[in-house]
């Protein structure tokens, strides 16, 4: 096998939980949980609260019967992006083309230290990002991305590995099950169970047009990269979106429709600052919400002239949210989503004309809140969403970190 | 609510931990030995760093019919409404790496606001509360109150 150029892929071991011992060194050795934005589930927990039996997802109530032992934390994406961003750079040091794949996973196009083997970089690449921002990663180098996911995975956690033979690869495969690969979960297993596909190395050895018959295009590349061929290059910076959303959980039940208004106003503002920041303006946009007890709906509003302009954009997202509410019942979250996105000059409309008087707020607006922190000048409209708002770990939120591909 | 803290043993002064016989209540979390201080045993105290110094006091009251007020936390708005009059409450820091409620274990970056109170047999601390965040309802079962928390929100 051809050993010139590999991929590298670095994930760090328990990423948020990781990242708080790291600036609190009390927590070495102790099982931690970190807690997502409600305070109520487990979105990350290091090994030793893994050895419980603590799942991701996970409620606080149930972690802490299975380990009363551990620690709970709050998260905070602000630091984890800083942490992130400082193993990016890190990681820069051992190529120029480096991927951000998702906070705390990067592929590069990897080539091995002058007079090291791969194996031994591997080695080199974790002991030096542990050194310079204390956290653990796992790395590996395989012939493609895939590969170098699927032996990071096994080698985890801290581990540093190498496929540079195909007898590795067989041997990894083999004992790999096919939904250890990103991208194949249990309903795609369950289509390749029937024709005896069960573990990587079967998928490997499967009829290509076979694959791509039960798993598209996406099932095809994935066995492409099992055989060695990149399907998806490393690509050092993000393609421009095809659609921006801005949402997630409303912090609780939600039933009074001016709590679930100032919700909406706070997830246009959010969703301003993702246009403005990436000059795009929307076409559509579409507010979905779901409920505790009753099904997910949601309502699309097209607008006459791409903006970015938060009256028009309230107008339309009202349509929407006319469409996609259910009164009565309770609302659990809400996303809007910016699609038809425009870049460069766009078509004006009649009815639509400039407001030279609005554009100038929206400035000022943008230019108080640069300068002084976000949301120091927001809509009196997300009032009913206030208590969100005096907490300033939810000014910073996963989606907020820019540049990577996936969380 | 907070009914306990922890502390690494390796911060309380070995002539405070013999003083107060607190190795009874050192635990092993994780082959590490910390010192809870918990509302249920008795003594019922707590650690205090006051004027500079770190003091093991007496925590709030059990009895409800003596001048303290019952309980072993008092909210911050009482406290500033004048709880206190009668004495001179004096602002403090309970020093702690967790607290617990309900059995949940929450990391404690600082510590807590408390307020030790001279009385004729020598100062109680309490612990200072405010209405508790979504997030520390959460996390704690729905507590109506959280401690305050000295430069950390939750």
């Amino acid at each position: 096998m051809k050993t010139t150029a590999l991929v590298g892929f670095g994930d760090a071991d328990s990423f948020y939980a990781s990242a708080e011992t790291v600036r609190r060194p009390f927590l070495v050795g102790l099982p931690v949980g970190v807690l997502g934005n409600q305070g109520a589930c487990v979105i990350a927990r290091n090994y030793p609260m893994k050895k419980y039996g603590v799942k991701v997802g996970e409620p606080i109530w149930e972690a802490k019967q299975k380990c009363p032992q551990g620690v709970y934390i709050k998260r905070d994406f602000r630091w984890y992006e800083t942490l992130s961003r400082k193993m990016l750079a890190e990681v820069g040091r051992y190529s120029h083309r480096v991927e951000y794949y998702s906070i705390d996973e990067f592929f590069w196009e990897g080539s091995a230290n002058r007079g090291q083997s791969y194996e031994q970089t591997a080695v080199d690449v974790r002991d030096h990002v542990k050194r310079a921002t204390g956290l653990p990663m796992t790395v590996a180098f395989a012939r493609t991305r895939t590969l170098a996911k699927l032996a990071a995975d096994m080698a985890k956690p801290f581990g540093a590995v190498a496929l540079t033979c195909p007898d590795q690869e067989t041997d990894l495969l083999r004992r790999t099950p096919v939904t250890e690969i990103a991208g194949i979960a249990k309903r795609s297993a369950a289509k390749l169970e029937p024709h005896g596909i069960k573990t990587c190395l079967d998928l490997r050895q499967a009829s290509g047009l076979l694959v791509r018959r039960l798993l598209t295009v996406v099932g095809h590349d994935i066995w492409r990269e099992l055989n060695g061929v990149r399907a998806v290059p490393i690509r050092p910076s993000r393609s421009p979106h095809k659609m921006l959303a801005r949402g997630g959980s409303l912090a609780g039940r939600v039933r009074d429709a001016h709590t679930l208004y100032g919700w909406l106003v706070r997830n246009i503002e959010r969703l301003i600052e993702e246009l403005q920041f990436h000059e795009v303006r929307a076409s559509t946009l579409t507010v979905a919400v779901s409920y505790f007890d009753a099904e997910s709906a949601a309502g699309v509003a097209h607008l006459s002239v791409p903006s970015d302009r938060f009256d028009i954009l309230l107008d339309a997202a009202k349509r929407g949210l006319r469409t996609a509410w259910r009164q009565g019942k309770t609302a659990t979250h809400m996303h809007l989503i910016a699609s038809g996105l425009r870049r460069g000059p766009w078509q004006q409309s009649l009815f639509e004309p400039p407001d030279p008087k609005l554009d100038a707020v929206a400035r000022v607006k943008r230019a108080v809140n640069e300068r002084y922190g976000r949301w120091k000048l927001r809509s009196g409209a997300t009032l009913y969403a206030n208590d969100w708002y005096d907490d300033p770990a939810n000014e910073h939120e996963v989606c907020d970190i820019r540049g990577k591909f996936c969380f | 609510m907070c009914t306990g803290i922890a502390l690494a043993s390796s911060e309380l002064p070995v002539e405070l931990t013999r003083l107060h016989r607190l190795t009874e209540r050192v635990y092993d979390r994780e082959g590490r030995e910390e010192v809870q201080f918990h509302w249920w045993q008795v003594p019922t105290v707590l650690p205090v760093r006051r004027n500079g110094r770190l003091q093991i006091l007496p925590w709030g009251t059990k009895y409800r019919r003596g001048p303290l007020p019952y309980g072993g936390w008092v909210s911050l708005d009482h406290v500033r409404d004048g709880l206190f009059t009668h004495a001179t409450p004096d602002e403090v820091v309970i020093p702690a790496n967790l607290g617990q409620h309900k059995g949940t274990w929450f990391l404690i970056t600082e510590g807590i606001k408390g307020v030790a109170i001279e009385t004729r047999g020598g100062p109680v601390v309490y612990m200072l509360t405010e209405p508790a965040s979504n997030y520390y309802r959460n996390m704690t079962e729905q507590s109506p109150v959280m401690p305050v928390f000295v430069d950390q929100v939750i």
